[in-house]
């Protein structure tokens, strides 16, 4: 029976891998695995203008980054959520996205608050403490001071939002953005599965805790 | 009547009318989060035909709706509709409640038939506003066809679960922030025209 891969090389017409035998069972894992590497090497193609959509985006997906103020809450709330386990590790960063954009509607309708950078440096100091003290409340607990901080940072990136700015794109940015850094203090939270690692995330809360204090107190 | 925002865009030059068409639901940041939250709630179905197949078919009435909606004098799809549909949809997805199939059709004929509504083309032909709107609906497709079928693809295990939980709160997050916006614009756009003191002197 003629085979679809038959050929005069090949008259047995079995698809060969470029790798010896003794790798064969490893050989798709890395093919694939170089494969994905030149995915994502590929240079950033730079000569571009940002405008419309794609400004917009960027500008929401860049402005949570350039706070370390809002950088350190949400990763403390990652961080706390896989430091309480299941299901805070996912409660956590589904409420304070949902709830951060109440506040960032509030922000965008112009509704005042009072003391927001006082509400987000606090942010910073009590999700912080938390970790450091290996802390561990009821869930309802916990959601309700998560909820109550994202309000101050939501509304903050609310009237933040610059004019220029496509505002569909601009809220789909920083939330992605925010829900990034929760992600990346799950997976640092993740390290207390390890002896050394409780006491590594122990401080990290702590330095979030002073990062809190520095801007509650305008160190920075 | 709430004003939709100014989100309009043009046409992408050189790649002609029936690409233009099948990338509107793509270069539209509404349509696309609908897509996606709808997806995610089909993808967590034991059975993704019968929502898809509901949304495929109500889009075709949806975009009938476009063609024939200005002739009778009837008002353009309400930009808080695709929001609220999105919002919902990313609730069930983030909070995993499971819907009944007659829900969950509804949610999907509703789903459909706005994004085709919405995909209404202001074209200089007829033939031009075919290929348009074939297009879209062709770009509906593809599109929550996709992505449905990888969410479904994906593997039953606790992480993805929770990854998919929060890709739902996106979406609810989006959706508020985009009412909110657009609820915005209907305020600026009620607000009586400030008069200056020359004027008013």
């Amino acid at each position: 029976m003629h085979h679809p891969q038959q050929t005069l090389s090949n008259p047995s017409g079995k698809v060969r891998s470029i790798f010896p035998q003794s790798l064969k069972g490893k050989s798709n894992r890395f093919e694939l695995t170089v494969g994905l590497l030149f995915l994502v090497a590929t240079a950033s193609a730079q000569a571009h203008s940002e405008g419309g959509e794609a400004g917009g985006f960027i500008n929401g997906f860049t402005h949570p980054l350039f706070g370390a103020d809002h950088i350190v809450a949400m990763v403390a709330v990652g961080l706390w959520g896989a430091f309480l386990g299941s299901p805070a590790i996912w409660l956590l960063p589904v409420i304070f996205p949902t709830v951060m954009a109440f506040g960032g509607a509030l922000g965008v309708m112009g509704v005042p608050l009072p003391a927001i950078e006082t509400g987000i440096a606090l942010s910073g100091i009590v999700l912080g403490l938390m970790v450091l003290l290996a802390s561990k409340p009821p869930i309802w607990v916990a959601a309700v001071l998560v909820g109550i901080f994202a309000i101050f940072h939501g509304h903050a990136h609310g009237t933040e939002l610059p004019t220029s700015a496509n505002p569909m794109t601009y809220s789909i940015g920083f939330v992605i953005s925010t829900g990034l850094l929760h992600l990346s203090g799950i997976a640092l939270g993740l390290l207390t599965r390890f002896p050394w690692g409780i006491p590594l995330v122990r401080g990290c809360g702590g330095v979030i805790a002073c990062v809190g204090l520095g801007f509650l107190f305008h160190w920075f | 009547m709430i004003p939709p925002l100014p989100l309009a865009h043009g046409t992408i030059e050189g790649i002609g009318d029936l690409w233009n068409g099948v990338l509107h639901p793509l270069r539209s940041p509404v349509q696309l989060m609908v897509l996606c939250a709808l997806a995610l709630v089909a993808g967590q179905r034991t059975k993704i035909a019968p929502p898809l197949i509901a949304f495929l078919l109500a889009s075709v009435g949806g975009i009938g709706f476009s063609l024939l909606g200005p002739r009778l004098g009837l008002p353009e799809v309400p930009p808080l509709l695709p929001c609220v549909l999105a919002g919902l949809a990313g609730v069930l997805v983030a909070a995993r409640i499971p819907l009944q199939r007659f829900a969950l059709l509804s949610l999907f004929v509703a789903g459909g038939f706005v994004l085709g509504w919405d995909s209404g083309q202001d074209p200089s032909t007829p033939w031009v506003l075919f290929k348009l709107l074939l297009g879209a609906w062709i770009g509906l497709a593809v599109a929550l066809l996709n992505f449905a079928n990888y969410a479904a693809m994906c593997p039953k295990r606790p992480w993805i679960k929770i990854g998919f939980r929060v890709l739902g709160s996106w979406v609810v997050a989006s959706s508020i922030l985009f009412l909110a916006f657009t609820l915005r614009a209907a305020r600026s756009n009620d607000a009586p025209p400030q008069t200056s003191p020359e004027q008013k002197g």
